[in-house]
């Protein structure tokens, strides 16, 4: 029988099981946290971590680590990884940091960060292959990805002939499995088709030049879809309007719109904006949060923007080209994408002393701390749109010390904070709540039961801080990080690689669907169905560590 | 007798998924959609001898060529890793090696990738897909290219069938600017395409005025690059009532001084033309796995194509790790060539001043070069694998047509750094 780890009187936080602050003793069994075991058990390792904060491992719900436009950003800002690059260590590949780092150094930096899973968002199905490619070379970190619908010519002609539901919904389940998704996403629907026929916006309630429909009703089929499917995660939803002044009400009317069901919006910040006051552009946090606070279907993340070189990078093409006026350095790369989808690529420069940037980072700042309910909230900058993911652990500190947070706020544009709530606002996060945002919540929205907690049964993935006043410090470095039971990250530097392994859906759905998409692919799409479709082969031939199928729970 | 559908040929850039092929002995034949090129290379049969290693011309065990190749590693200082023509596979682990030994990566058409990855990095575009150019563009502007490195090209992306938008076929308007005008045996359109005739070297001059006649200047001359100022006109008329202009460029093409440039031309010209209707760049290339290896480079280091792991990280300079250059400062000391799709890609005569290990699809004779020869299986024949078509956005599986006893480019590297 294998021997036991203990990890000895560590303050533990693990609101999953509703401990918060507790000084408690936890068990590791091949890879799994377990029970006390019995007092004639071997126990091969004692970890003395007293005075110590134990958590799960930290899990990022959306971060664009891999694929196309992850890519192309790479290829396009070798300026800014110049100044941070990474030497090959003993248990460690060379690469590159910064604003889009290279893949294995993602993997690292996340690790020494003490997170154990991240989820890229924004998997376009059409490069859905390449994405998985590029995770299997992101080590440390379990990992996954919700594939892109809504803008694909397939479901967007369904929905103009007012198909079935049902044909929909095998439809989406079909890719799901095609692209071996774990959740699926929506990114300004139908807004980036539009833009390939010219149209230049598209509201929630305006229709598409060629087919006719609203973003309302790729929405609702897409909720309805996730639902009927019994997926675990509601529908991840990218919003009409990113980034326009006024587009507060189109993300009131959208979140109004799911009437009851779950949806899940993400980067809200970029979706909060007003119209009002002197610049005509006004936090709409407020509004937001309070609709939020009503309705407990929805959940989202923000999309903190903190103030540093970065670049945007997104399926949203319509909205990304807009942008290009506003490129630092002046380059950008938009594509269209196969009647599926697009992306664009602009380098942006937030700045503390512009207007706009900084009401971004008080808007975000607002969402936090006015959103009451943190196992609806998750913490992301929306990597790399709003910040590089290296950022979190000054996000935490801005969470938690009230102090700390005004004192940033002295330093940005006097208009943007002298309109804001926030010097007001007293709450502070505790680390409890912080144990929510990065752990359980995000696991229990995913539905990775194992995850984002201490229990019995779950992954061993485990991160141990040494507490600090300073909590950016703190949340730096971690002391310890554990992922299956095994230790890989001492005092924020790696000490030994880990692969981590795949998460991928297997809804329910009928095969019937592939009849006539194996006709659409031959007809009209540059790939053939067989060969659109990701392999379980391939994905282990990537991934040493392999693929963990989630069974999902159809409600029809 | 085995046959095989929706085969994908990785013998040129574009990809190509819906061959049909019959396996007997492992010989190989295509039956359908295979073009000139795909037939040869499918069928193409090694000659016994190259299909051992060899060390300086005379046949080796493996385990000695590896062995030697290794010495050679062993004692470079900077070794180039070039040819770089294999799978996503290979590509790893010769990025792998290229950090292990401090080396330089290079792809062999490099110099066309590196002018698109410059004017990405200093200025940007806004590109299309195939499957929205077959099913949308109906005016398309060739520069300095006619596709036909890419046999299937016209085949597969400006067909006459049926459309996703269009219910009739669309009528897709073409120009050719350059030498090079379209090629024979085309399906029917019925518009005509045009040739917009000038020689390579005047293609800058051609596509500056291109732009400075869309920024709506007027010019005193009549001609560019000997091509009227109105059939100019007529191009940017055509593209401006576009429903979906699409305009093309191979970069490996375009060698005459200023291509860069150039290319930077096109990219502002669709920038300048999207204020008011859809225009998209589309770069033809990626033969031998040059977007495949452009694109492992990039997300396993960072940085695109030629990028030295000399300081034991990756760094990145276009100008300075370009292999003609290398060579002739004398700032490699080893060659590792790789060319597992194409038997007849071999390192260039410069090479021959340092020590060189070829791996590469055996061909019709062993390579001339002396050094050491490992003969590697074909991804997409041997062996599954990966690839990336020329857009950059689709990767593509490769499936394994026939049994081989040769060994994968991921299958041998390892085993050459675990001997150095």
């Amino acid at each position: 029988m294998a021997a036991y780890t203990k990890l000895a009187g560590g303050i533990v936080y693990d609101p999953t099981n509703g401990i918060n602050g507790k000084k408690r003793d936890i068990y590791i069994h091949d890879g799994r946290i377990c029970k006390k075991p019995p007092s004639n058990a071997r126990i091969s390792k004692t970890w003395d971590l007293a005075g110590n904060i134990i958590m799960a491992g930290a899990i990022d719900i959306h971060t664009h680590i891999g694929g196309g436009k992850a890519n192309i950003a790479r290829m396009m800002l070798p300026e800014d990884h110049a100044s941070d690059p990474i030497a090959a260590g003993k248990f460690t590949r060379s690469g590159c940091g910064h604003a889009i780092p290279s893949t294995f150094a993602t993997g690292y930096r996340y690790a020494e960060m003490g997170y154990t899973a991240c989820f890229e968002p924004a998997m376009l199905a059409s490069n859905a292959r390449h994405t998985h490619m590029e995770l299997a070379d992101t080590p440390m970190v379990d990992k996954g990805a919700y594939v892109v619908l809504g803008n694909d010519d397939y479901l967007l002609r369904m929905l103009a002939k007012k198909k079935d539901p049902a044909l929909i919904r095998d439809y989406v389940a079909w890719m799901v499995h095609a692209t071996q998704a774990l959740g699926v996403k929506v990114v300004n629907p139908g807004g980036i088709s539009a833009f390939k026929f010219n149209q230049r916006q598209l509201d929630l309630d305006e229709k598409h030049v060629h087919y006719g429909i609203t973003p309302r009703q790729t929405l609702n089929a897409l909720i309805d879809a996730v639902e009927d499917l019994g997926l675990p995660h509601p529908l991840h939803v990218h919003g009409c309007n990113l980034g326009v002044p006024g587009n507060v009400q189109t993300t009131l009317d959208t979140l109004a719109a799911t009437n009851g069901r779950r949806m899940h919006m993400t980067h809200i910040q970029f979706h909060s904006y007003g119209t009002e006051g002197e610049h005509k552009f006004s936090s709409g946090a407020a509004a937001v949060a309070e609709f939020i606070n009503k309705h407990k279907c929805l959940s989202v993340d923000v999309g903190q923007i903190l103030f540093n070189q970065t670049v945007t990078i997104s399926g949203d093409s319509m909205h990304q080209y807009a942008g290009i006026p506003h490129a630092h350095p002046r380059k950008s790369a938009i594509l269209d994408i196969e009647c599926d989808a697009g992306c664009g690529v602009v380098p942006f420069r937030y700045r503390n002393r512009n207007y706009v940037n900084a009401l971004q980072w008080v808007t975000g700042l607002e969402l936090f701390l006015l959103i009451e309910d943190p196992w609806r909230l998750f913490m992301t900058t929306d990597h790399p749109n709003g910040a590089p993911f290296t950022s979190y652990p000054h996000l935490i500190r801005l969470l938690m010390d009230k102090d700390f947070r005004r004192d940033m706020l002295a330093t940005i544009h006097p208009d943007a904070a002298g309109t804001s709530p926030l010097p007001c606002i007293e709450r502070e996060y505790s680390l409890y709540e912080i144990a929510i945002l990065t752990r359980a919540a995000p696991a229990r929205s995913l539905g990775l039961g194992n995850y984002g907690h201490l229990g019995p049964g779950a992954v061993a993935d485990i991160t141990v801080y040494k507490p600090h006043a300073d909590r950016e410090r703190m949340f730096s470095t971690p002391e310890h990080v554990f992922k299956n039971g095994s230790p890989i990250v001492r005092k924020g530097k790696i000490i030994a690689s880990a692969q981590g392994q795949v998460h991928s859906l297997r809804p329910e759905w009928d095969k019937a669907v592939e009849k006539q998409l194996r006709r659409y692919f031959n007809d009209y799409m540059s790939v053939k169905m067989d060969n659109f479709r990701i392999q379980d082969q391939e994905i282990l031939e990537w991934n040493s560590s392999g693929l963990v199928l989630h069974e999902c729970t159809s409600q029809s | 007798m085995v046959h095989h559908k929706n085969i994908t040929c990785s013998f040129c850039g574009l990809l190509c998924d819906d061959l049909a092929i019959i396996e007997q002995n492992g010989d190989l034949r295509t039956t359908a959609n295979a073009c000139s090129k795909a037939s040869k290379l499918f069928a193409a049969k090694p000659k016994p001898q190259c299909l051992k290693p060899a060390i300086n011309g005379q046949t080796v065990p493996q385990a000695e060529a590896i062995e030697a190749a290794a010495a050679i590693l062993r004692h470079s200082k900077r070794p180039l890793i070039a040819g770089l023509g294999a799978d996503v596979a290979g590509m790893r682990a010769l990025i792998a090696l290229a950090e292990r030994r401090r080396g330089i990566l290079e792809h062999m058409h490099a110099a066309g990738l590196d002018r698109n990855n410059r004017v990405l990095q200093e200025h940007g575009w806004i590109n299309t897909t195939l499957a929205e150019l077959s099913n949308r563009a109906d005016v398309l502007v060739f520069i300095g290219t006619n596709a036909e490195n890419f046999p299937r090209f016209h085949e597969r992306a400006l067909h006459s069938g049926k459309t996703l938008f269009s219910s009739q076929s669309i009528t897709r308007q073409r120009f050719y600017i350059g030498s090079r005008s379209a090629p024979k045996g085309i399906p029917p359109n019925p518009l005509k395409p045009q040739h917009l005739r000038c020689a390579e070297e005047r293609l800058p001059e051609v596509v500056a005025t291109l732009c400075a006649l869309a920024e709506g200047h007027r010019l005193e001359e009549a001609k560019a690059g000997n091509i009227p100022i109105p059939a100019l006109e007529k191009v940017l008329q055509a593209l401006r009532k576009a429903h979906y202009g699409v305009i093309l460029w191979e970069a490996s093409e375009m060698t005459m001084s200023n291509s860069e440039l150039t290319i930077e031309n096109i990219c502002k010209l669709i920038i300048k033309m999207n204020k008011s209707n859809r225009v998209l760049g589309f770069p033809l290339g990626g033969n031998d796995g040059a977007i495949t290896a452009n694109q492992v480079c990039a997300w396993q280091t960072g940085y695109p194509l030629r990028t030295s792991f000399a300081p034991n990280y990756p760094i990145y300079n276009p100008q300075l790790f370009a292999a003609k250059r290398l060579f002739s400062e004398c700032r490699v000391d080893s060659v590792v060539w790789v060319s597992s799709f194409n038997s007849a890609m071999m390192p260039p005569p410069e090479a021959a001043q340092v020590p060189q290990i070829i791996l590469a699809r055996p061909g019709g004779s062993l390579p001339r070069q002396p050094g050491v020869w490992l003969p590697v299986a074909t991804p997409g024949v041997d062996h599954t694998g990966q690839a990336f078509r020329m857009d950059g956005v689709v990767a593509l599986p490769l499936r394994k047509l026939r049994s081989s006893h040769l060994p994968s480019v991921a299958d041998l590297i390892p085993k050459i750094i675990k001997r150095i």
